[in-house]
């Protein structure tokens, strides 16, 4: 029970890039991967921008190894895991005892979309390969088995919290002493059921999102994947990097409503607080905070609220990379995760995009500037779902 | 993993179920329909007009959580935690067919909201304003196991403190035709298969005994699809660690019909039960069938069936998972 958890590996796919080396250079460069979508079919093509990863499937197959029919979230999370696995340095064969935690919220539902058109439409027959993988356990089942894992396999489905929530239970799993090595995160490839889903929700800017703007519409969707490599004590002094330590992780439930959060931000005050408590910090410790920062009216208020709440007059940094990437639902927890873990071993603080004007509720500006060489010693990651889900992890400087 | 003893347990299936075990009645339907839940009177324990704002399997699982949470004497869980193999299929596929048929316009977002594969454990969350530990499981025909593995954990960290523990799938239209035309459900073409199934499922388990008188003592899980042999190699792993060749034991088994016949001759020579009882004959097929199953020995047990119950649950898509119970 007595390890720490320590990341030894890190891979990333985003609108931003294709690997970690893409992602931190745009990070850096304030370059974003918001605008036009130009592979998903759909009506809203020219008004909703995306954080789209810009390769068709069958670059992204190419990419991943596998088949270019398999569904995006499918291919996404592959090329982020294989990716996360070869950084820690660690020997290939110990991945069948390893464990794959993953997460997604739509599963195969790109494919569905086209079975379901051909059994609507009567256009084509509809192809049984298209919902063979509908389920989101499948799309980590394939990768498991691409991967060579067989008998931790696991996916968690809570909204924008999943995997944030599966590096929490990856965590929970080493600490318990069942796994030594961890590959967690999560993976969500763009489909018209979310676009067309978070548009009758009416939380959708037909503009680059301005997450903590006074004057932000709504969050852009976005679509990719993130892993980190967790590893034991035990294998600390096997791996390549050791990006960070993680000392902190708390879930806990707004309890408000299905889709909105509370406007005091009960439970992401209560897993930020949970966070902190658990890695035995004062909030003063705190040195950067990768919001949630979805850029909706409601998410903004109710984060923001709570940061005040708990933070009072020494709020450290925050900024939302949902700004770059947009919002990736069920691999934002993921992504953020590796933009954290990198963001405490470099000392560095990503900007937030396109910030103007301070939302009058408080005093809360998230930074927009890129600073490298700072000392920080601690920094939280948010990710806060529907269905009042909320986890918030804290990437410590590895010591 | 850690002992958790069911302080109560809630079923909503095709089975009445106040029934004893032994009088369970295999429902004799065609193999081209699927087995539907026979549901409870729902205003007995939530308001009418949250049933009508609620989704048939949000209703099924929210309706066994609180009748497991009012059984264990109106407990408040430190931990929710839900299992779903393919989520809130009913409105996943309505808001998928007016998408299409309205080609992406002047579509409402009741369909999208109820969607949402944590939709059970948030409407248990919301009503009880409880602000703890909440997650979902996704992974196919182990998704309940994932849950049960999890609450063991939290279990074990939150020493005594109650875990609901929920399991929910449905069967629309939609998944039954794709099923069939998979060759998993029969066809009216004549072409045989399962009998699909679905069912909601709830309990409360802790590590504390207080007055439970039945324990989940193991449960273990692999996906391993196509290999019959390793399937097999682990099996015997999994009895010779967790069970004593000289226990008096009820096997639930979940074959069905013509499936798996093979492997589970070879663990019916392994375990040689007492009493055998092949679940899905009662349930059907469906994701979350060895929650019923789970539900199943829990009441065997209690019932003077045997003393220690093993459930063996394989699926079509090559998950495995092996739960003990024991009377304690």
């Amino acid at each position: 029970m007595n390890t720490r958890v320590w990341v030894a590996g890190i891979g990333v796919i985003s609108a931003i890039g294709r690997n970690a080396a893409e992602n931190f250079a745009a990070l850096r460069a304030g370059r974003t991967g918001i605008g036009p979508l130009h592979h998903l079919e759909t009506i809203h093509r020219d008004v909703f921008p995306c954080g789209e990863v810009n390769l068709s499937n069958t670059a992204l197959a190419e990419l991943a190894g596998l088949d270019p029919h398999l569904p995006r979230t499918v291919l996404l999370s592959m090329i982020a895991a294989q990716e996360a696995f070869a950084s820690s340095g660690l020997d290939p064969g110990l991945l069948a005892d390893s464990a794959f935690i993953s997460a997604n919220t739509i599963g195969g539902m790109d494919r569905t979309e086209y079975y379901m058109h051909h059994l609507l439409t009567g256009t084509d027959i509809p192809r049984l390969e298209d919902v063979q993988y509908h389920d989101g356990g499948a799309v980590t089942a394939l990768v498991a088995s691409a991967l060579g894992i067989k008998r931790h396999i696991r996916t968690i489905s809570t909204a924008c919290s999943s995997s944030a929530n599966a590096i929490m239970h990856a965590a929970r799993m080493i600490k318990a002493g069942e796994i030594d090595i961890a590959i967690a995160g999560g993976a969500d490839a763009l489909c018209r059921f979310t676009l067309n889903g978070f548009n009758t929700l009416m939380i959708l800017d037909t503009a680059p999102c301005k997450p903590f703007d006074e004057e932000r519409k709504g969050l852009n969707l976005g679509e990719g994947a993130g892993y980190v490599v967790l590893v034991s004590d035990r294998l600390k002094e096997n791996v390549k990097t050791v990006f960070a330590e993680l000392t902190g992780y708390c879930n806990a439930n707004d309890a408000y409503h299905q889709t909105a959060s509370s406007a005091e931000g009960t439970g992401s005050a209560l897993a930020m607080e949970g966070a902190m408590k658990m890695a035995g910090l004062r909030p003063s410790y705190i040195g950067y905070i990768n919001l949630h920062g979805t850029g909706t009216p409601n998410n903004d208020l109710s984060e923001g609220t709570a940061i005040t709440r708990i933070f009072g007059e020494n709020k450290p940094a925050v900024s939302s990379t949902k700004s770059f990437t947009g919002h990736t639902l069920g691999a934002c927890g993921g992504i953020e995760a590796v933009y954290s873990a990198v963001a405490v071993q470099q000392g560095e603080r990503y900007p937030s995009l396109r910030f103007a004007t301070p939302m009058k509720e408080f005093e809360l500006a998230p930074v927009t500037e890129y600073a490298g060489n700072t000392n920080l010693r601690h920094v939280m990651s948010n990710s806060f779902g529907f269905g009042g889900n909320c986890t918030s992890l804290i990437f410590s400087k590895a010591e | 993993m850690k002992r958790l003893y069911i302080h109560s347990a809630s079923c909503i299936s095709p089975q009445t179920s106040d029934m004893p075990v032994r009088e369970f009645t295999p429902l004799a339907v065609p193999e081209t329909a699927s087995l539907s839940c026979i549901e409870p009177d729902y205003k007995s324990r939530i308001d009418p007009k949250m049933i009508r704002r609620m989704s048939r399997i949000i209703r099924m699982g929210f309706y066994t959580a609180l009748e497991s949470m009012e059984e264990a004497g109106q407990i408040r869980p430190g931990a929710i935690i839900s299992a779903t193999g393919l989520g809130c299929l009913e409105d996943t596929g309505l808001f998928i067919e007016k998408l299409i048929n309205n080609r992406e316009e002047m579509l409402s977002p009741t369909a999208f909201i109820q969607s949402t594969h944590n939709a059970v454990a948030a409407q248990v969350a919301l009503s009880m304003q409880n602000h703890g530990y909440n997650h979902t499981w996704v992974q196919g025909g182990i998704s309940f196991e994932c849950a049960v593995e999890d609450a063991a954990l939290w279990a074990a960290e939150h020493w005594g403190q109650p875990v609901l523990l929920t399991a929910a799938d449905e069967v629309t239209k939609y998944s039954q035709q794709a099923l069939q035309r998979f060759g998993l459900a029969g066809s009216d073409d004549g072409t045989p298969g399962i009998t699909t199934g679905e069912g909601a499922m709830s309990m409360v388990v802790s590590t504390a005994k207080g007055s439970s008188s039945v324990s989940i003592d193991a449960c273990e899980t692999m996906y391993a699809p196509g290999d019959e042999h390793a399937v097999l190699q682990v099996m015997e792993q999994w009895i010779r660690q967790h069970v004593s060749s000289d226990e008096k034991l009820l096997l639930l088994n979940g074959g069905i019909g013509e499936r798996y016949i093979n492997f589970f001759d070879s663990v019916f020579s392994m375990i040689k039960p007492a009493e055998n009882i092949a679940f899905k004959k009662y349930c059907g097929e469906y994701p979350v069938a060895s929650a019923f199953a789970v539900w199943t020995a829990w009441k065997a047990l209690q019932e003077g069936m045997a003393p220690v119950a093993v459930i063996v649950n394989r699926d079509p898509r090559g998950y495995c998972s092996f739960i003990v119970l024991r009377r304690c």
